[in-house]
């Protein structure tokens, strides 16, 4: 059994779901793709990145020097992205099973409006 | 518009370990001033020091240091063995006893401690705050229990004469509590993350690791403190770290031999061989249910026994002889079986022979200490020498695993275990004989019938080629 993906973890395995990304492009699109939600730090975002490594979820992809700036490139691997895919159908689950109980207790769900009795 | 200073972003590189600076530092340095240069500022923020120091810190918790760790205990574990054995009295002549005491129950379980949580943080089984704060836990648990340790044996020398308790042995009860909460808490930290696999309620699975924690504490203490299980221990986690040290082109490398019905025949036992084998183990059975019944009764009917210490030595001495000749059957099981030169094979084999003649030979002085402490000596450097011999052929990982495993676990042989061991080992031969002669036998059984399957296959497949050809060419 794989343990659920933390935040931090889920969030970079979306943000390089299909593209390759370096570390600084990493934290602009965890911050962009979770609405402001989680914000990365940089040690944080590296202590992550090597732990999904040496989990097999995801790879380096290359190094380049652009501006004097050191530049290296990750990647998912297959494990990553059948680990994002499980993570994915495990939210659906749950959010699934929160709608309709909601539902069932007379509670209307609108995605704009939020939740009103 | 304000510039990150780059002085003080390089400075947090400082908490990293020098090789990590120098395969990761440009990149990490680069991400943060990229960072920087967006949000205006010139310095790190104060959470970028924070997580910079933990990160920083962590990072050098890993499989060097678990190899690095676990070796130094290892090696203070020979000395000390060597110690106790031959060298404790002029240190306890000298008011130096509790030296042995701390090295033992002190720095090898805290080097064995910190070496287990660098393993299996390595592993990606504990975050990086985690792993840093069971290791500070851990080694402070360790010192506490030392402490208490010194503590109780100062108290029952002050009681021994009858003297009141002072200074460290009045403080006995609040150290082993101490000691207690800390290391249940350094156990709970580690299991709650390693329950993050299974238990996905964080409440849960806190209560879980920390009932885990307060039940084992005290057991792991107790075990960690007698150094036999430190060997053990500290062996395996260095086995441990360096599998995980060996490089991975190493295990690349090692190719698995195709393994045909020519080669399944070529490994199984010869017809002499099997007989020997069967004979060998039946005259160590014998030997061996002689040898048990006569250290266990002899004292009630033996002529020779005067009284049951000289009747469980000489027993011991019958149980030694008949392991010869079991060592020999398993050396002819395993000649043939493993892909090893003879040489490695009878060479420790041979070794471990004389080894156990010469404790035989010892047992012959028992139970004077001064007529049995050479024979001893010699025996245990030899038993040391065969497992040395007998593992680095065999481990499979890359230089110097093998080796650093290897003189280790002989070492440890030799200092500790083999003189305590040994004649405790030697009531289990007629067990082993009977284990020797079944399942040793046993796959030369089984491969002479994959042979026998894999000859038929391959005499099917060269004639259903030749009439395929044959159709062909028709």
């Amino acid at each position: 059994m794989t343990a659920p993906l933390t935040q931090p973890s889920f969030w970079i395995l979306t943000a390089l779901a299909g593209q390759r990304r370096h570390g600084y492009e990493i934290l602009q699109e965890t911050s962009l793709a979770s609405d402001g939600r989680v914000h990365l730090k940089v040690t944080t975002l590296y202590a992550a990145l090597e732990r999904l490594e040496r989990e097999g979820l995801v790879q380096t992809d290359g190094e380049e020097i652009v501006g004097g700036r050191a530049r290296r490139y990750y990647i998912l691997t297959e494990q990553g992205t059948t680990a994002l895919k499980e993570e994915v159908v495990a939210l659906e689950e749950q959010t699934r099973v929160a709608r309709s109980r909601l539902i069932a207790a007379g509670y209307a769900l609108s995605f704009s409006e939020g939740v009103s009795a | 518009m304000t510039h990150p200073d780059m002085k003080h972003f390089r400075r947090l590189l400082r908490w990293y370990p020098a090789r990590w600076r120098a395969l990761n530092g440009d990149v990490l340095l680069s991400t943060m001033l990229d960072a920087a240069q967006r949000e205006g500022r010139a310095r790190p923020t104060w959470s970028e020091h924070w997580y910079g120091f933990i990160h920083g810190t962590s990072a050098h918790i890993d499989r060097r240091l678990a190899v690095r760790s676990s070796i130094a205990a290892l090696t203070l574990l020979v000395i000390s063995g060597i110690a106790l054995v031959w060298g404790i009295a002029p240190l306890s002549e000298a008011g130096l006893g509790w030296t042995y005491q701390i090295v033992v129950t002190g720095a090898v379980p805290a080097l064995t401690a910190v070496a287990l949580v660098a393993v299996v943080r390595e592993k990606g089984w504990v975050a990086d705050v985690r792993a840093l704060a069971a290791t500070l836990l851990s080694v402070t648990a360790v010192c506490l229990a030392t402490l208490t340790s010194l503590s109780w044996s100062m108290g029952f020398d002050a009681a021994d004469a009858g003297v009141p308790l002072t200074g460290l042995a009045t403080l006995f009860l609040p150290l082993f509590l101490t000691a207690l909460v800390v290391g249940a808490l350094a156990i709970a930290v580690l299991l709650e993350s390693l329950l993050q696999r299974t238990m996905t309620n964080r409440a849960s699975r806190m209560l879980a690791a920390g009932a885990a924690g307060l039940f084992a504490a005290p057991v792991v203490g107790l075990t960690m403190s007698t150094p036999y299980v430190s060997a053990v221990i500290a062996l395996g986690v260095a086995v441990l770290g360096l599998i995980q040290t060996s490089s991975a082109a190493a295990r690349e490398q090692k190719t698995t031999p195709r393994v045909d019905a020519a080669t399944v025949a070529r490994n199984s036992l010869t017809r002499k061989s099997l007989v020997a084998v069967r004979v060998l183990s039946t005259v160590a059975f014998l030997g061996g249910v002689v040898g048990v019944t006569y250290a266990l009764t002899g004292a009630h009917w033996s002529p020779a026994a005067t009284d049951g210490t000289v009747a469980m030595a000489q027993g011991i001495i019958a149980l030694l002889l008949s392991s010869i000749p079991l060592l020999g059957a398993f050396g002819l099981t395993t000649s043939v079986r493993r892909h090893q030169r003879r040489l490695h094979t009878w060479g420790p084999i041979c070794a471990a022979m004389l080894s156990v003649g010469l404790v035989a030979i010892a047992y012959l002085n028992a139970p004077e200490r001064d007529g049995m402490a050479l024979w001893f000596t010699v025996a245990s450097a030899l038993g040391g020498v065969a497992i040395t011999w007998w593992t680095i052929p065999r481990v499979r990982l890359a230089r110097p695993a093998p080796v650093l495993i290897g003189v280790f676990a002989g070492l440890l042989y030799a200092a500790f275990l083999g003189m305590m061991l040994l004649p405790m080992l030697s009531f289990a031969v007629p067990v082993l004989a009977v284990l020797v002669a079944t399942l040793g036998t046993r796959s030369t059984h089984h491969n002479k019938h994959v042979a026998q399957v894999g000859r038929q296959t391959d005499s099917q497949a060269a004639s259903s080629g030749t009439s395929t050809s044959q159709s062909a060419h028709g």
